[in-house]
This record gives C-alpha cells, structure tokens and sequence, in this order.
C-alpha cells in the first residue's frame, strides 16, 4: 500500500521508510508539513499516512485539519506519530481528524499492528467506493447498450441548454429511430433485437464527437446532443451518424440484418427547455419517417 | 550500626556488575536497540551513519540558539535531536533532549544551559557506544 511518512528526523525517517519497504509498502516521503499536505491532497496521493506531530510548516494536527477540511477521497487513515502524550494532545490530535496516535519513538512491531487497522480502513473504503461508483453507472446508464440512460441524457442536454442560454452558443438535438425495429424483433426474436440495438449504439458512438453526447432515450429510439453546434454541422454530424449505422449490415449468427435510421433535428431557439427541443426534433423524426425512412430532417421552423 | 553492613554479604561483586550494567544500559541499551531494529545490521549502519550526519547539524543548530537566545530555536531543535535519539534506546541523551525541549518552551534559559551542558557529555558517551556499528556495510 502507497504510505505516506511526513517526519524532519531524519533519523526516524529512515527508520519508518525502512521497515514500511520491509512489509511490503510503497513509501513516499515528505520532509515538511507543507509538502505533506500537498501530496495528501493529490487525487491519487497515498491512503495511510504517518505525520510527525512537531514539524516545520504545518506540524501534524495541521495536515489532519486541512485534509479532513477538503475531504479528501478515498479517505486518508492517518496516524499521528508523537512524544506529547498529555491526554489534552491526544484529545486535540484525534479531534483534529487523526484516526490514531503512536508514542515516539516508535516500536517497530507496535507500529506494524497499528497499521492493520489503518489498512482495514483505506480498503474497506476502496471497496466502498468502487461498490457506488458502479451504482452511480447502473443509475445513468442503460443497461444493454452502455450509453446514457433516459434519465441522464434528459440532465445533459438541460445542462447544455443551460450553457447556450448563458452563453449564447449554438445547440442541436437529434432523435434517431431504429426503422422497423418491431419487424426485427418478430423476425429474428427478442435476443437478436438486443444485439442490433447494442451494435447500432456501438456505431452511432464511434461516429459522433467526443464532445457529443448519446444516450437511450426508449426502446430503439435515441436521443444526440451536439454542443456548439450551428444547423449544417448538425446535419453532417447526423448524416454520419445515419451512414455509420446503414452502410453495413449487422450479422447475427451467420445471418445479415439490414438497419437503417431515421433522425430528426431541430436547433435550440435560445429560450426553450428540453422537452420543447426534444418535441420539435419529435415532429421532424415523423416527417423523415414519412419521406421514406433512412434519413435526416431537420426542423423547418 | 548493623554489623551486616559492613561486612561483604555473598553475591556483592554480582550486585555491582548489575548496577554497572544498568547505568551502562542508560547511556546504551544495546539489545533494547538491536531488538527494536530486529538486529538489521544493515539497516543499524545506515541509521548510525545518518544520526552521525544529522548530529553536527542539529547540536550546531542548538548551540547557535541557546548563544542567540532564541528558546523558539532551542525547542525546535531540541525536539528533532529527541527524535533522533529516540532511536538509539538512550535514555540518558533522550531524557537530557527532553528536559531541553521541555525548558526552552518555558523560556528558562539558564537552566537550560545546564542541561545542554549534561546533554554533550551524554551524547558524547552514547556516540561512543555507536563506534562499534559505523563502518562500511
């Protein structure tokens, strides 16, 4: 484990580095409260950490108080490392956010025990964190094709309308159908359907922007969203959109499913919320479905 | 007076060597150190050879303090040399460090000047003990 060791005695700081390499541990050293605290608050910076409670720049308590004050995450376990035993001290240091205290000079083996627990801790909270970060994915994002869900791709572009508003920057939606989706699912069945639909995302994916956003908005129907984006780029970025999905076929098992898109456009009029953009690209998705299928409309306002 | 203690009562000379060995172990607990460092010989050069290093630094620092009457500078430096000690299981040297700390933080310098006096003569006696783990590794 990445430890962090904040001590100006050299001596002991050799010490604790030497018996922290002995268990097994990555060691980072700081020489001053003030470096200390600056790793400390690094995203990737260590998850245990020594600190000497006497030191120049900030001492010890300090860097508790100041990382404890950004709440830092993953959580920092931080063991205070001190001569000053007064139960005033100890008080103080626990207050200031230590999660324990060790007498100097240290005890090697005391040490190693304490250590147990601060390990216990960085982990448990790892494994918390990585337990609601796939909560947080499974909350915004659909399940089968990977892409944002309906829920999420409705607050990003609210976000966007947000910022073109206040910015006054351009802002263009679409929304794509699968054309005859319904005969796909009849003809090749329910687990074929699925993997269109995942193959159809893969490719609307590739074929957008980095900067643009994809996301499920229904069954086989999708909703784009292109930040800073003026009538005409919005209507190639689509068109691409549309090609990447029909120029090949989709093979399933040896067999080839032909899909195609339709897509209707509509651009932010500078003052209309979400529902009213994704409405108007709604109307124009008809129209395109009326014209034949397998093409772009964009919204004549 | 009680004729007993005049006289030598058996085990006396083991007494003696017991004493001896205690004050002998206040300047130096060898194996208090060997043990708290697992008898890592390599790793016990290396801290001999920094705290010899660190040594002229800290006391440099604390002699230029105490003759500029800084107590702040005292404590400070004080403090570390404690740290550095620490190591070396010497009570004598660690407690003289702390009672300089302790007395810098007070302001009492006069008393500390004392104490630094019993200080260099303690670090003196526990650096002599260290000859033995200086040398190349």
């Amino acid at each position: 484990m990445k430890i962090l060791i904040a001590e100006d005695d050299p001596v002991s700081r050799l010490a604790l580095r030497s018996f922290l390499k002995k268990w097994g541990d990555e060691v980072i050293v700081a020489k001053d409260g003030e470096e200390a605290t600056r790793l400390l608050l690094h995203k990737d910076g260590p998850k245990i950490a020594i600190l000497d409670w006497m030191m120049p720049g900030a001492d010890g308590v300090e860097i508790c108080r100041r990382v404890r004050e950004r709440a830092v995450e993953p959580y920092v376990y931080i063991l205070i490392l001190t001569s000053r035993d007064s139960p005033t001290d100890i008080i103080a240091a626990l207050e200031a956010g230590a999660d324990d205290y060790l007498a100097k000079p240290f005890v090697p083996a005391v040490l190693k025990a304490r250590l147990l627990t601060g390990r216990r801790i960085a982990r448990l909270q790892q494994e918390l964190i990585e337990a609601r970060e796939v909560l947080r994915a499974e909350a915004t994002h659909d399940v089968l094709t990977g892409l944002w869900n309906r829920r999420a791709i409705l607050n990003l572009l609210q976000q966007e309308i947000s910022r073109a508003a206040r910015e006054g920057s351009s802002l263009t939606v679409a929304l794509a159908d699968i054309d005859h989706f319904k005969n796909i699912n009849d003809t090749y069945g329910h687990p074929a359907g699925d993997e269109v639909l995942r193959e159809v995302s893969r490719r609307m994916q590739a074929s957008i922007r980095t900067y643009d956003v994809l996301g499920r908005y229904g069954g086989e129907e999708f909703l784009l969203v292109f930040p800073g984006c003026k009538q005409q780029k919005a209507f190639g970025v689509a068109e691409r959109v549309r090609k990447a999905v029909s120029s090949d076929v989709v093979e399933l098992s040896g067999t080839e499913i032909t899909v195609t898109l339709s897509m209707g456009v509509s651009v932010f009029n500078g003052a209309e919320d979400a529902a009213a953009m994704i409405s108007r690209a709604d109307e124009t998705l008809y129209q395109a479905k009326g014209h034949g299928r397998n093409r772009v409309e964009m919204f004549a306002g | 007076l009680n004729p007993t203690e005049s006289s030598t009562p058996p085990g006396t000379a083991g007494s003696d060597e017991n004493l001896q060995r205690l004050l002998e172990e206040c300047i130096f607990n060898e194996r208090e150190f060997l043990r708290r460092f697992d008898s890592d010989m390599e790793l016990i050069r290396e801290l001999v050879a920094e705290y010899k290093l660190e040594l002229p630094r800290v006391m440099g620092e604390i002699e230029r303090a105490f003759a500029a009457g800084d107590a702040k500078g005292l404590e400070a430096g004080a403090h570390r040399l404690k740290g550095s000690v620490g190591n070396f299981a010497a009570a004598e040297a660690l407690a003289a460090t702390a009672k300089l700390e302790v007395l810098a933080r007070s302001g009492d310098l006069d008393a500390a000047g004392t104490v630094l006096k019993d200080l260099r003569a303690h670090l003196e006696r526990l650096n002599s003990k260290l000859v033995k783990y200086e040398g190349s590794k």
